[in-house]
């Protein structure tokens, strides 16, 4: 049971999607409940995860002395091609988890099971919705947990096609233009995460099978760490024919700088470099641009507000609450752990693309007069502090911009859900075209206002420690590794004053003050909570508070790898980026 | 050289030469039974005048599948000699050879399957377009025999290496053609034909005149033999060049490759729908082997940059092939950029000029194949039954045949190079093989056909998702309160609704070639398998 698990956390929608292919599409409610069980099954699942990893998260921290490791592995050859004389190709089905993506796995499930909740109000082609809905459900979770790139790619490659779907068919009234800048913007991105991933297994080779084909390994039995390192230094002398050369895809070989064919673009060794640029640091920011427009970033963060504003509001949810994400721990996970030097070259521009991102977002949402636009761009001023965070390479920093992530993801997928309530009564969201709702719903602006101060960083709510984790970081990093100058700290606390300007002035306008709304027959339409929708609200208010008062509950899940992490970005991409520039 | 030698030494010659023939002729089998059955068919054509439709095209078939029992025959028994050479050097038998002949029968045999319907689907006279369908019907047996003149001239190019013999394949694929490319029979039909027989006309004289520059470059006309090219490498390069250059037009051509793409387009469009696919498939497929054999030529003579030169061609084969298909309002015509686009991706495995490169060509074409036999079979399908081959009259299909839609959408996704479909995988090899080209020889040409080639990828996405933006995001009816001029507009796109189903043998068909395309991206290495087993040293 327990050895598969993310295997069953992945596939469970998958496997329910193909099966409700053959129900025709009246059974309304026979779809709907089939998203709602299969994502309640993928909470159950993730919460055994959880225990599961805890327990031994324990014993590995007391044994296990190096920078990665990764639990609940589950490794199958996929496709091995035979390609003559370059050598073999190995693709494997490879996931595994670690604290950088154990929270994620969590907060996905989660964030989709109140995804498939709220997709209660949708009306129309109901089986054609759900089937997607499951699919972006499986990609979705699979990216937190592929531990091959090609795996990686696959998931990520594949949201594409049910998010444009799910917002060209069910979204607002400018819907198919929203969908289709989505899916370019997108499209673009991966395409620079393509480029990198065909020139990473070039170069790249997985010791343990090219041992088995060179006759360094003896098949099926145990390997040793002697063994590695004679592959790999035969590699490195050039003494292993091409034809027996494998080839990998596998991101826990890519980590390892001995495992690069000395020759190839990118192994650190071969000093390449492309217009005069050295190869590894345009991979960085290939991968870096490619996961920053799906973070997203400013400049590359036009198309959120089109496909929040245009998308119905299961879709907001997941896509505010997890898919952003995607952008962040893709970051993290390959393009910080595979290229660390980029990490620390970069580390300034980087930090700076977070401050401008926290200002600029939340200038922008002060400037917003339609709701959700103003949570959409709320959420880049968020974003922002990811990317401060991961800038510094500081533990303070790093935990602090994976608890961002965890903590918007609760949070906006609460705010998305209140727009939606608003929406749903009266198809308007604009804030001028209400005042006073707190007399006439005031369980609702309860509601509203918990998540309004979950959000600005009110003490006591997770997105405070976030937050004051990535101040932190960033500010010692001039301390500590001197990436990041102190004013830019200084400067993102700015977010924090605008945050609270935004936020108050919209609750004042809309809720407080004299009752007043645009239609009259909005009214009768504007109706407090319904059971459905507090079954939805009650839990993100809950685990946004728990997170908030106990964030060690969040913080003991990540702090071994995050320090193994910081560890390994430090000092490997110090020893990479004196090799890279000397030349 | 014959006038020197005494008689009985010219006699003992022949004898030789004969018996060589006679002795390689059990391996050209697969062609002979083309050409039998192509000679059946025009006799089964005059003997049954009257009710002879379903017979001509159960002989077609027979032939096709009997041809690809002995290909498969013939692929077996070559598995451990690389090449021969056959009917004293104007043909070389090896697995690349028969690797693509397979390739160009099975689309054939599908082209042949989704004739079929073509022709017998409209003698009901419920379409518009009925009386040159029924003229089409009666001239089944023409169709069929020109059809197999096409793959006869395509077989014999795969296998030349002789410039004569290629030369002669080349004229047999082209005549061919330029029939089959009328049996529309109406003007935009007969239109494409003329432009196809003149620029057809003037790229084989072009060709023609190459090769007998090359011929007086070498002394030699068989391509594959060392002399020819040690004589290459010590020519004047400006001759070389001129000579190479003027023969390989003759292969772009056929590809479609940019700067001889401008007959494409109007081809597919005029020319009957399983024929734009046949079109798009077969001749390019087997000028594509020829290239990947004479490449070996221009890369004897090392003075001329051949690789950026054939890098920009592709790199402007892509761009233009995509950009212009971004315009295009007809389905065929889209496809036929599309098609021009593919190519230059083709052309980028090619010009890599190494074994990943040339396994990725193979495999390329072989997704490619199944890619557009599908997508112009759904095009037919859906022209078939509503008369639309605009792609704006598709609006509302796809929430009204939920299968035919998902259908379509999996074809235009692996025609993108999306995963998890095999068109991923395909442009995976293809870019893979020019990342290894370019960290072989560090050229900045690469390196940019590499990123602009991947980026458009998403140039390309913006116009094959025309097709399922209209099918699902379009209704079919429109709301009735829209200004006069809106209405106006929208009636000559409007949808009607249409009761009839599709038919079953097409769907099945359909099935039968989008299957592989999800298969082969998780299972690419059956595929490879075979692939891999070519050799690719000629």
């Amino acid at each position: 049971m327990y050895n598969h698990l993310l295997s069953y956390i992945v596939f469970v929608p998958l496997i329910t999607a193909l099966l409700l292919l053959f129900v025709p599409g009246h059974y309304q409610r026979l779809f709907k409940m089939a998203a709602i069980t299969a994502t309640a099954f993928q909470v159950l699942l993730a919460i055994f995860i959880y225990q599961r990893f805890s327990d031994m998260e324990e014993a590995a921290a007391r044994t296990e002395q190096a920078d990665f490791f990764f639990q609940l592995e589950e490794k199958t050859d996929w496709i091995d091609l035979n390609l003559s004389t370059f050598g073999h190709l190995s693709i494997d089905y490879h996931v595994g988890v670690d604290g950088l993506s154990i929270t994620m796995v969590i907060l996905s499930a989660l964030v989709l099971l109140i995804g498939a909740i709220s997709s209660w109000q949708i009306l129309i082609h109901v089986k054609g919705y759900v089937v997607l809905y499951l699919l972006l459900c499986t990609s979705v979770v699979g990216c937190f947990v592929a531990l091959d790139f090609f795996l990686f790619y696959l998931f990520f490659e594949f949201m594409l096609l049910p998010m444009y779907f799910l917002i060209g068919m069910w979204g607002g009234p400018r819907k198919e233009y929203a969908a289709i800048k989505f899916f370019l913007y997108t499209l673009v991105g991966s395409i620079f995460i393509l480029i990198v991933m065909i020139g990473l297994y070039a170069s790249v080779i997985d010791p343990v099978e090219t041992g088995i084909h060179a006759g360094i390994i003896s098949n099926g039995a145990d390997v040793t760490v002697e063994q590695i390192v004679q592959v790999q230094q035969a590699i490195a002398a050039n003494a292993i024919p091409g034809h027996q050369i494998v080839r990998t895809f596998s991101i826990i070989s890519m980590l390892e700088p001995a495992n690069y064919i000395p020759d190839s673009l990118l192994a650190v060794t071969s000093q390449s470099t492309i217009f005069g640029y050295p190869v590894r640091l345009l991979a960085f920011l290939a991968l870096f641009i490619g996961f920053a427009i799906k973070l997203p970033a400013v400049p590359l963060h036009t198309w959120l507000p089109d496909a929040h504003v245009e998308a119905p509001t299961p879709v907001s949810v997941v896509l505010a609450g997890i898919l952003l994400k995607v952008g962040g721990y893709g970051m993290i996970r390959t393009a910080y752990s595979i290229f660390p030097e980029g990490a620390i070259y970069y580390a300034w521009w980087i930090g700076l693309l977070g401050v401008i991102a926290i200002l600029y977002g939340a200038m922008n949402a002060l400037a917003m007069r339609d709701l959700k636009k103003l949570i959409a761009y709320s959420s880049i001023s968020h974003m922002g502090f990811v990317l401060l965070g991961l800038a510094s390479l500081t533990s303070e920093g790093v935990s602090g911009s994976l608890f961002q992530m965890f903590s918007h993801g609760i949070i906006s997928s609460m705010l998305f859900l209140l727009a939606g309530v608003v929406y749903d009564r009266t198809h308007d969201r604009m804030i001028e075209n209400y005042g006073g709702l707190a007399s006439k719903m005031p369980y609702f602006t309860a509601m509203v206002t918990i998540a309004f101060f979950a959000s600005l960083g009110l003490p006591g709510f997770s997105g405070f420690i976030a937050e004051i984790l990535v101040f932190l970081g960033s500010f010692n990093s001039a301390t500590i590794n001197h990436l990041l100058p102190r004013w830019m700290a200084i400067l993102a606390t700015g977010g924090l004053v605008l945050g609270a300007a935004y936020y108050l002035w919209t609750l004042q306008r809309m809720f407080f003050g004299p009752y007043y709304v645009k239609k009259a027959a909005w009214n009768v339409a504007l109706k407090d909570l319904t059971f459905m929708e507090y079954t939805m609200l009650v839990p993100l208010a809950v685990a946004t508070l728990a997170f908030g008062i106990f964030p060690s509950l969040y913080l003991d899940m990540v702090n071994t790898s995050v320090s193994g992490f910081v560890h390994f970005v430090s000092t490997v991409g110090e020893d990479n980026l004196k090799l890279i520039l000397t030349k | 050289m014959l006038a020197e030698l005494p008689i009985t030494d010219i006699a003992q010659l022949l004898t030789r030469q004969l018996s060589a023939i006679v002795r390689d002729i059990a391996w050209v089998r697969p062609e002979i039974c083309v050409f039998a059955f192509l000679i059946l068919l025009v006799l089964a054509d005059l003997i049954f005048k009257k009710q002879r439709g379903w017979l001509l095209s159960v002989l077609a078939i027979l032939g096709l599948v009997a041809t690809l029992l002995t290909l498969v025959q013939q692929w077996q028994l070559t598995h451990d000699q690389p090449h021969t050479s056959l009917l004293l050097n104007m043909l070389q038998l090896d697995r690349l050879g028969i690797y693509f002949k397979l390739l160009i029968c099975s689309s054939a045999l599908f082209t042949v399957l989704v004739s079929i319907n073509y022709t017998t689907a409209a003698s009901t006279k419920t379409s518009t377009f009925a009386n040159f369908h029924i003229e089409s019907l009666r001239k089944i047996g023409e169709y069929y025999s020109v059809l197999f003149g096409v793959v006869l001239g395509a077989m014999l190019l795969t296998m030349s290496t002789h410039l004569l013999m290629i030369y002669l394949a080349i004229e047999l694929i082209s005549i061919s053609s330029y029939i089959l490319t009328n049996f529309n029979f109406n003007r935009a039909s007969a239109e494409a034909s003329i432009k196809y027989v003149l620029f057809g006309g003037v790229s084989s004289g072009i060709m023609l005149y190459g090769m007998s520059l090359l011929y007086g470059l070498t002394g030699s006309l068989v391509i594959s033999q060392p002399g020819f090219y040690e004589a290459i490498a010590a020519a004047a390069p400006l001759l070389v060049t001129i000579a190479s250059v003027f023969t390989i037009s003759g292969f772009l051509f056929k590809i479609s490759s940019v700067p001889f793409h401008l007959w494409a387009p109007d081809i597919y469009e005029g020319a009957p729908t399983p024929i734009a696919a046949f079109f798009s498939i077969v001749p390019k497929a087997a000028a594509f082997v020829v290239l990947m054999r004479f490449i070996v030529v221009f890369f004897a003579e090392t003075t001329i940059p051949w690789q950026a030169i054939l890098a920009v061609l592709a790199l402007v084969t892509i761009v233009i092939g995509n950009f212009v298909a971004l315009w295009q309002k007809n389905a065929k015509r889209m496809m036929a950029y599309s098609s021009i686009a593919h190519s230059g991706f083709v052309l980028t495995g090619v010009l890599s000029y190494n074994n990943l490169g040339m396994t990725s060509v193979a495999f390329y074409m072989s997704v490619y194949a199944l890619m557009n036999l599908a997508i112009f079979l759904i095009i037919n399908m859906i022209s078939r039954k509503t008369g639309a081959e605009e792609i704006g009259q598709y609006r509302g299909l796809g929430l009204q045949y939920p299968w035919i839609g998902i259908l379509a959408l999996v074809v235009l996704i692996s025609l993108t190079g999306l995963p998890p479909t095999a068109g991923f995988t395909a442009k995976l090899l293809v870019f893979s093989s020019l990342w290894q080209a370019y960290q072989a020889s560090n050229n900045t040409m690469l390196f940019i056909l590499l990123i602009a080639g991947l980026f458009n990828t998403v140039i390309s996405l913006f116009y094959y998702l025309k097709i399922p933006y209209y099918m699902f995001f379009k209704k079919a009816e429109t709301s009735s309160v829209q200004s006069e001029f809106n209405n106006f507009r929208e009636r000559k796109t409007k949808q009607v609704v249409y009761k009839t189903k599709f038919n079953l043998f097409d769907k099945i068909l359909a099935f039968v070639l989008i299957i592989p395309l999800v298969i082969l991206f998780f299972q690419s290495s059956w595929l490879i398998e075979l692939i891999s087993t070519i050799s690719f040293e000629f």
